[in-house]
């Protein structure tokens, strides 16, 4: 997997290195760097530090510890659960979507109690409303349409 | 003698004591609170000191500045989750502390630190105020450019098992700095059309997805944390105040990071996060063992925390003798100062000669606070981790997005700390150093930038680095610090080859 990872932001570098090179626009006449020499001279570093790593990965052939199922479905639902929770964020505001999300996550989690559970989740998203939105009147997502509407009564 | 007594007299009236212990403790909170951090803490604050006198109200701004930089450390100490940008470099060693049960020694550090580093600069400020304020104004793009790169020079101590890693992961780290509009030329660079990326990655989204949330993939991928946080965390989690023995043991510890702090805060632009880098990057350079830096040292945990402290009293220097404020709360303050009727500059000292040794003791006042508040605080905090490993996972989950959320009332913070919690996840598992990869975001931009504007005002000529005295002395010390590690291993391979 690192060998995977390690390629594909070495191929993702290769990409950037390509992009930078169409940087230009000196405006400045004394910038002999210009926009793109910093980016590019990184680049080129992480690029012959990749080639280190993999070349050392290749010559390791270390098999790695796969993770067990039960595990890694509960980390896939979490990560899942979590990108649902920021896509619902903006839309349904920070209260209808942060009680299921926290709900649900802490389930996923292995926590058996649900009385426990949901009233944990309530208070949790009540404090950060009263401490966060009201006292120190951080501004929460509020969402669209009605969700809009309805958060005006908490913050 | 006079204005000292009319100060004391100011600072130590009973209404004065209770508008610093309200700002102390204040500022603690908001410190705490991934999302809040100093300057929202001074800003809150700052509509309750319209009808104070000037002083009182200075100085009761001046300790929620106090309060809030020291209570960063406590969620960087217990959550993983940075309070504030200037507790970053307190998460590396804090939290490895608190997940080794000593959170609460770790946090009575960061509280000594704090308290140590604030009195420190207050001295400092009072006693050699037009003096420091030259020094700040000697520093141009080519020091700042030596002090980037000696935050940076601590990479190869932080990646000890594998430097090559640690120094991919700050490449890494500095071509993320690199996004967004170039300051000198402003060519959009690496943006691929999306506006929010025109303003760059803020440090603080990328830190909560690569830290905190990906530190909650990695417990969930083990399945080890229903007994983690039942046991061995919560047995030293109450607060441990530090014996003076201790104190005395690590005063090098404490006093350089107090001079770092100090120094950097003076210095206009610099603030408490970059301290708070340098300091942690000298402490691991004269570390007889660096390698072990980064897995709960305490060191680790003093060096950043009385640096960060001492920019307060550092960057009130230059914004009450010049008038430039050394950080953005500074800037704040001289808001405040001009709510008041009050021009800070040089005339300021003349006009309101009492203000100065007020703010001292002020500072002082809040910093000896800092003991009391902050043990109340850290203990109610603590019982945080009483909580079950589910219901805090979801916990850091939440605050984590909304410390991200809160930086800009922006959804795309919030999906950088998505993206970067797979870089974390992906850093943890295979051992690259993800502080590395901070320190290189955080830095870089800084790096570039004083370096191409220092390349402009000499005119394409290098020597501009090593000319002027001070940054040749911060780059020497950078090149020591950076390559004392690969010295060291030298040193030992050949002694182990002797010994063969």
């Amino acid at each position: 997997m690192e060998l995977v990872g390690i390629s594909l932001i070495g191929v993702g570098l290769l990409f950037l290195f390509i992009q930078s090179m169409g940087l230009k626009g000196i405006t400045v006449s004394k910038d002999q760097i210009g926009p793109a020499g910093f980016p590019q001279l990184v680049i080129i570093l992480s690029l012959l530090l990749i080639i280190y790593i993999l070349f050392t990965l290749m010559k390791a052939k270390k098999k790695e510890k796969s993770l067990d199922w039960r595990k890694r479905k509960v980390l896939i639902v979490h990560v899942f659960l979590f990108f649902l929770y920021l896509l619902f964020l903006d839309s349904i505001g920070f209260i209808f979507s942060t009680l299921p999300y926290s709900y649900l996550g802490i389930r996923n989690l292995g926590y058996s109690d649900k009385k426990k559970t949901f009233l944990f989740s309530l208070t949790m998203t009540a404090s950060i409303i009263l401490l966060f939105g009201r006292l120190f009147l951080v501004s929460l997502p509020r969402g669209i349409g009605v969700f809009r509407e309805l958060s005006y009564f908490f913050y | 003698m006079e204005i000292m007594l009319k100060s004391l007299g100011i600072v130590f009236h009973p209404f004065s004591i209770f508008f610093m212990s309200i700002g102390t403790l204040f500022g603690i909170m908001c410190g705490a609170l991934p999302g809040l951090g100093p300057s929202m803490a001074v800003i809150l604050l700052l509509p309750f000191t319209y009808t104070m006198d000037p002083i009182v109200a200075i100085v009761t701004l001046v300790a929620v500045n106090v309060g809030a930089q020291a209570g960063g450390s406590i969620s960087s100490i217990l959550l993983r989750v940075p309070g504030t940008p200037s507790a970053i470099a307190t998460t590396f060693d804090g939290y490895p502390m608190a997940m080794q049960g000593k959170a609460g020694r770790a946090l009575g550090l960061a509280f000594t630190a704090s308290v140590i580093g604030s009195i420190f600069s207050a001295i400092a400020m009072l006693i050699a105020t037009p003096l420091l304020a030259n020094v700040a104004l000697r520093f141009q793009s080519a020091e700042f450019f030596s002090l980037a790169l000696l935050g940076l020079s601590c990479i190869s101590s932080l990646g000890a098992k594998n430097q090559v890693k640690s120094l991919f992961a700050a490449c890494l780290g500095l071509l993320l700095s690199t996004v967004g509009l170039d300051s000198i030329n402003g060519v959009e660079r690496f943006t691929f059309g999306l506006e929010f990326l025109l303003n760059g990655i803020d440090f603080i989204p990328v830190m909560i997805g690569a830290y905190a949330i990906a530190e909650v993939y990695d417990m969930i991928g083990k399945g080890t944390y229903s007994e983690t946080s039942e046991t061995s965390v919560l047995k030293g989690a109450k607060f441990e105040f530090i014996k003076l023995k201790d104190i005395i043991e690590k005063w090098k510890t404490y006093l350089k990071g107090s001079i770092i702090g100090t120094i950097v805060g003076i210095i206009p632009a610099a603030g408490g996060s970059i301290a708070a880098f340098i300091a942690y990057s000298e402490e691991v350079r004269s570390s007889k063992n660096p390698e072990k830096f980064g897995t709960g040292v305490e060191e680790g945990i003093i060096a950043p925390e009385s640096s960060n402290n001492a920019c307060v009293g550092g960057s009130l220097v230059p914004t009450l003798t010049l008038g430039i404020p050394g950080s953005p709360v500074a800037a704040i303050i001289m808001a405040a100062f001009m709510l008041h009727g009050l021009t800070p500059g040089p005339l300021l000292v003349k006009q309101q000669p009492a203000m100065l040794q007020s703010i001292f003791f002020g500072i002082i006042v809040s910093s000896l606070l800092l003991f009391i508040f902050g043990k109340i605080v850290a203990k109610e905090f603590t019982k945080i981790l009483k909580l079950p490993y589910p219901l805090l996972a979801m916990m850091i989950m939440v605050l984590g997005i909304l410390g991200a959320y809160s930086l800009r009332n922006n959804l795309a913070d919030v999906f950088i700390v998505f993206v970067f919690s797979f870089v974390g996840y992906f850093f943890n598992k295979f051992h690259y150093s993800t502080s590395s990869f901070i320190l290189g975001l955080v830095l870089g931009r800084i790096a570039e930038n004083s370096m191409r504007k220092q390349l402009i005002i000499s005119s394409g000529s290098w020597l501009g680095f090593v000319t002027r005295p001070i940054s040749l002395g911060i780059l020497i010390l950078a090149l020591v610090a950076f390559l004392s590690p690969y010295y060291r291993k030298f040193m030992s391979s050949r002694k182990s080859g002797d010994v063969c």
